[in-house]
């Protein structure tokens, strides 16, 4: 079921913006420079203006999780095309987690900093918009633009990857 | 024996602080939220509230405003007349627009103030009622830096249906400044005389070009476009 105003409905938007603009500008913050964010956010935002009768109503939160992905992909390529801004683009990814996490028992913050930073793009990317966004599986498969079958796997595979990388998780001495 | 934490359930707890469980965020109180919230509308929250032709329903004001004589405005009715017709006929669906700036007066432009500005890439493109059947197409051509805010905007427009293409009926254009809109001269080419003003240091005018079919109450297509004054 597809969103009945138009895109001229600034009302509707408005309250969809007023809506997901958090969840947005957190998720997205994660995986750009502070510099970019606004850019960023005005891009997806404006996307989502554009194709506001595309957006399945209730779905809205993941589908604009796509965009962010797909902006931010968007202006990687564009910085492999210039030298300059590629150095300026280097967070695309869900950032490393820093081993001082507050609310993990001490004895376990480096084990859970190193088993996720040792993730692929893509584990953490799925497991972060799990844990730390609450995302439902369809919003999931919204975001990642797959079914929600397979969606759920990755979130699985994902997880179970992390769990292990935990579990055998052992902190390398500096020589 | 002990458990196996979750890592998952660890994770969550890891949760930094600026990501806590989202609250729904009050855009009039959150000038981040806001700025970019007016930036995607087109809007300029600097004047939103000091009755901001951008805000004004499509179409309210008609302000025509252009260099030409009496004669040329009802050569002008005159040809809208004859459009009209053949966009009703036509059934007006798709619009293609292209746009430059040029100086309102001839005197000669230095090329330092005529430089292509690069920063008019639109930053939205289509948004409209349009038949489902068709595809607006909307590009923007080079836009040229006019000193001292007054500019003649000539737009050029097209409308195409089922592979057959006339001038569209009507443009209008909005900016922080204004509203104008003027009707087509027959050819699909109009001229406009507007005032850009000045908005200051680091800022950009949003100028929004709406492209009317003959038909229809709502313009076709509607195109923002961000221009920034280089003379800023």
């Amino acid at each position: 079921m597809l969103n009945t105003s138009g895109p001229a409905d600034d009302a509707a938007f408005t309250a969809m913006y007023e809506e997901h603009y958090r969840a947005i500008r957190d998720y997205a913050s994660l995986r750009c420079t502070a510099a970019e964010l606004d850019d960023v956010l005005a891009e997806v935002f404006t996307v989502a203006w554009r194709r506001f009768i595309d957006i399945p109503q209730g779905m809205e939160r993941g589908w604009l999780f796509g965009v962010v992905k797909n902006v931010l992909r968007n202006n990687r390529r564009s910085a492999s095309r210039n030298a300059a801004l590629r150095m300026r683009l280097t967070a695309t990814a869900p950032r490393h987690i820093d081993p001082l996490l507050s609310g993990v028992p001490i004895d376990t913050r480096e084990q859970l900093a190193g088993a996720f930073n040792s993730l692929s793009e893509r584990d953490r990317d799925v497991v972060v918009l799990a844990t730390w966004f609450d995302i439902t599986g369809k919003e999931l498969a919204a975001a990642l633009g797959i079914s929600p079958a397979a969606a759920a796997v990755r979130l699985h595979r994902a997880r179970n990857r992390f769990q292990r990388a935990f579990d055998s998780w052992t902190e390398v001495e500096p020589s | 024996m002990t458990t196996r934490p979750d890592v998952v359930n660890l994770l969550r707890d890891a949760r930094p602080a600026e990501l806590q469980p989202e609250r729904r965020t009050d855009v009039s109180t959150d000038p981040d939220a806001a700025r970019i919230l007016a930036r995607v509308l087109g809007h300029q929250p600097t004047i939103a509230a000091t009755n901001n032709p951008l805000t004004r329903p499509v179409g309210e004001t008609v302000e025509l405003v252009t260099t030409h004589d009496r004669q040329a405005r009802r050569d002008r009715r005159r040809r809208v007349a004859m459009l009209g017709a053949a966009a009703s006929i036509a059934g007006v669906a798709a619009l293609a627009a292209v746009i430059s700036i040029r100086s309102p007066d001839p005197t000669p432009v230095s090329p330092a103030d005529t430089s292509p500005i690069a920063a008019t890439t639109p930053v939205s493109t289509t948004k409209a009622e349009v038949p489902a059947t068709t595809t607006p197409a909307t590009s923007c051509g080079a836009i040229t830096d006019i000193p001292g805010g007054a500019a003649i905007i000539t737009v050029t427009g097209e409308v195409t249906f089922s592979g057959t293409t006339a001038p569209a009926s009507k443009v209008s254009i909005r900016t922080p400044a204004g509203y104008w809109e003027t009707f087509a001269d027959g050819t699909g080419n109009w001229e406009l005389m507007v005032n850009l003003g000045r908005m200051g240091e680091n800022s950009s005018y949003p100028i929004v070009i709406d492209c009317w079919a003959a038909d229809r109450a709502e313009p076709t297509t509607n195109t923002i476009y961000s221009y920034r004054d280089p003379d800023t």
